[in-house]
């Protein structure tokens, strides 16, 4: 019984949940349209200003993220918050690291610099989830 | 650091969650803690003492230390204090 209690949620935990939930969903909504609408259209951002704005409409998304990512920071207690900076302390530094390649890479003008610069995108924020699934692990 | 915390939470009856809900943290919280994987700070050991209503040292207790001295300062002052 004792074991079986332990394994529920405590209600602060659900609410927690929720509300990061509700944080989410909008800036996800707007990244998503906003990328299939670049995607469908592919707008020429050296035409207009109209053009250059709906080019940069992804950064609305992603600020939104940002945001709902802090919002989830504030709300975490302080293992969980450890655990979370811990993690982007990881990923930044990947980042940076592989910033360093692309550089060297850009010098010696190896390859496409913006597929480069997504990529390192990609890696950091891969290598933030997956140290915050290995230190959560770790610490429960 | 180790603690008496599952001891003193099975004594009255609270599960994890329920004590979670108590200090305001998650319930892995408390699984790490209990587990001694993760030592609260200063201001959450205070709160965990406030919700059972004891004293910070009868919960928490330092890890025994392997080949420790007795001449050490540290360990001296630890046995003054357990004499009272």
């Amino acid at each position: 019984m004792a074991s079986e209690l332990e394994e529920l949620q405590s209600s602060g935990d659900i609410a927690r949940r929720r509300a990061a939930s509700r944080d989410l969903v909008p800036g996800l909504v707007v990244l998503i349209v906003s990328q299939a609408s670049l995607i469908a259209a592919s707008p020429d951002t050296s035409t207009s200003g109209w053009h250059l704005a709906w080019a940069l409409s992804p950064l609305v998304g992603i600020g939104l993220l940002v945001w709902a990512q802090f919002r989830m920071l504030r709300r975490s207690d302080e293992r969980e918050r450890t655990v979370v900076l811990s993690a982007m302390a990881i990923g930044f530094g990947v980042v940076i690291t592989v910033l360093a390649v692309v550089g060297v890479l850009q010098a010696a003008e190896i390859g496409d610099a913006r597929q480069q610069l997504q990529i390192a995108t990609v890696l950091g924020i891969a290598a933030w989830v997956v140290a915050s699934l290995v230190l959560e692990r770790r610490a429960s | 650091m180790n603690n008496r915390l599952r001891e003193l939470r099975a004594a009255r009856r609270w599960s994890q969650a329920d004590l979670a809900d108590r200090l305001d943290v998650s319930r892995q919280t408390i699984n790490s803690i209990e587990n001694g994987r993760y030592d609260p700070s200063l201001p959450l050991a205070f709160r965990i003492a406030a919700a059972f209503t004891l004293p910070i040292e009868e919960i928490f207790f330092p890890s025994p230390v392997p080949n420790s001295s007795p001449e050490l300062p540290t360990d001296s002052h630890h046995q003054e204090a357990t004499r009272g």
